[in-house]
């Protein structure tokens, strides 16, 4: 088994390598974006010192780690490997006629982009941390609750993809559906703006859903924005969306099993 | 003259024909119909929501009122509005491509443009322009301008300028990815660089993005510019105030070079669908 899902978990990152020009591409994308980003934060800090708790370096740092974190996950799928183009094009069949299960053969999957989408987020907090766009952790019990945080969000963030892929075998097209979580995501994780800069009571709601615990949650406590003391909760939190996330992915690919239909011929 | 004029009623009609038949695919997923209306909607919502947490959280924005950078943000909006109605199947370009269908428009007696544009209804631009339409509205309802037929004007060809730059820009895009596999990903960075950083006064950015965005990729004339000219804010904007005139002969130079690229890509794309 173990041979088998390093064989599956190497599918994504080495059809990203493949493409040399989809890697620059990557490259040129996340250095722009964390770029542009951070001058536009320091500009709108120039006349002031802390909003919502955060400090010029805190947000830059957010900022630099969310772009990050979001757009190398975007980036994936140079494959086309997903539930709902396998759907479309009637190749979904051959998931379930594998050895693998459909369920594990895309756990696997996932892995491996997850892997490939960490790379990016290290190599860039590496790039960043010597050029001084984020600043480094305030201690090393901060590093490594950050990096459990991390992991856990990895494992969140991979639940909610799946559901929106367990969807595809009831709607077909998810086309609707995926933008829609997209909007969410970048809404309600925090990558778009962080969370702390919503309304008291907007912030408050938000940072208790999965898609905080996903991005949100290991970024703030890495910038200091959570502290250490409550690290825990935090913590505890992304593990609990985890649990939940996991039993409804498992009864969603049970039924998805039970009801598919395979198009083309 | 008049050869163009029947090329141009043929177009019009094979749009007409392809986009009625794109509504009716659209309309066989009727909860995919309702969500693709609504993510109109909350993509510009997005947009508005980071502008607002700037507007909120920050100082005034380097001399502009807040209504005075609502209506950056909201021709913008309008600009990327018009532009999804009519275009925003240019960047479905990479899925076409991998799903074989790219390849057929190449073989049908129609232009290639015209299918691309037509092959998917495009549904969201219902929500992208009730919302860039409501934004508009309130603030100039904040604005109380006085409405000369100058005015107008210049807002009209605002909001077409700023969607032919987002066309122009597209087009660029479209002519790498179609020479190029795995560029695609410069699709969403435009819409994101254009989306994040299209709203603000230009003058709030640091010079190096004030010259990135004027005299590189040209971001300040998809809205600023254009907007400084309607509100007779000429006099304050980076670079002095000929440019805020400059807005059509900007996009019609990109529009121009957007062509060339789109023209090479085709000549030189090989197939690479399954």
């Amino acid at each position: 088994m173990t041979a088998r899902a390093y064989r599956l978990a190497r599918i994504a990152p080495l059809a990203e390598r493949m493409r040399g020009a989809r890697m620059a591409t990557t490259g040129f994308v996340v250095a722009t974006q964390v770029l542009l980003y951070s001058q536009l934060w320091r500009a709108l800090y120039a006349h002031t010192a802390t909003v919502a708790g955060l400090d010029v370096r805190q947000a830059v740092t957010y900022s630099t780690l969310a772009t990050l974190a979001t757009t190398a996950r975007a980036m994936r799928g140079a494959t086309g490997e997903s539930v709902k183009t396998r759907i479309l094009d009637g190749s979904i069949a051959y998931w379930f006629l594998r050895p693998v299960s459909a369920r594990r053969y895309r756990a696997w999957y996932g892995v491996g982009e997850a892997l490939y989408s960490s790379a990016w987020v290290f190599g860039g907090l590496a790039l960043g941390l010597g050029l001084g766009l984020v600043q480094p952790p305030a201690s090393v019990a901060v590093a490594a609750v950050s990096a459990v945080s991390f992991t856990l969000g990895l494992v969140v963030l991979y639940y909610l993809t799946v559901l929106i892929d367990v969807i595809a075998f009831w709607t077909v097209s998810t086309d609707g559906v995926t933008r829609f979580y997209e909007f969410v995501q970048a809404l309600l994780s925090g990558a778009l703006v962080p969370l702390w800069f919503l309304p008291g009571w907007l912030a408050g709601l938000t940072t208790r859903l999965p898609f905080a615990a996903g991005v949100s949650t290991p970024i703030s406590l890495y910038a200091g924005r959570i502290p250490l003391a409550d690290a825990v909760s935090a913590l505890a939190w992304q593990a609990g969306w985890c649990a939940v996330l996991a039993v409804v992915a498992a009864v969603g690919w049970r039924r998805a099993g039970r009801r598919l239909v395979v198009l083309g011929g | 003259m008049k050869e163009t004029a029947a090329r141009l009623r043929r177009a019009a009609r094979i749009a007409r024909v392809t986009g009625r038949a794109g509504l009716r695919e659209r309309l066989a997923n009727k909860g995919d119909f309702v969500l693709a209306i609504v993510n109109g909607v909350t993509y510009q919502i997005t947009v508005l929501l980071f502008a607002t947490v700037v507007f909120t959280r920050f100082p005034p924005l380097a001399g502009w009122t807040v209504a005075q950078v609502l209506l950056v943000s909201s021709v913008r909006l309008l600009a990327h509005s018009v532009f999804v109605l009519g275009f925003t199947n240019v960047r479905e370009i990479p899925y076409l491509i991998r799903q074989g269908r790219f390849d057929s428009f190449l073989v049908r007696p129609a232009p290639v443009f015209l299918q691309v544009c037509t092959s998917r209804f495009p549904l969201n631009a219902v929500g992208d322009l009730t919302v860039a339409a409501t934004s508009l509205g309130v603030c100039l309802s904040m604005l109380r301008l006085d409405w000369t037929l100058a005015r107008i004007g210049s807002l009209v060809l605002a909001v077409a300028g700023g969607a032919a730059l987002e066309l122009a820009l597209a087009l660029c895009v479209a002519g790498l990815v179609l020479r190029r596999a795995g560029t695609e990903a410069l699709f969403s960075w435009l819409d994101t660089v254009i989306g994040a950083f299209g709203n603000y006064p230009l003058n709030v950015f640091p010079a190096v993005l004030r010259a990135a965005f004027t005299f590189g990729l040209p971001v300040a004339f998809v809205a600023f510019y254009p907007v400084a000219a309607v509100l007779g804010k000429a006099a304050s904007v980076p670079y002095g105030p000929a440019l805020t005139l400059a807005a059509p002969l900007v996009a019609t130079v990109w529009l121009a070079l957007g062509g060339w690229a789109w023209r090479t890509g085709l000549r030189t794309y090989t197939r690479r669908g399954w």
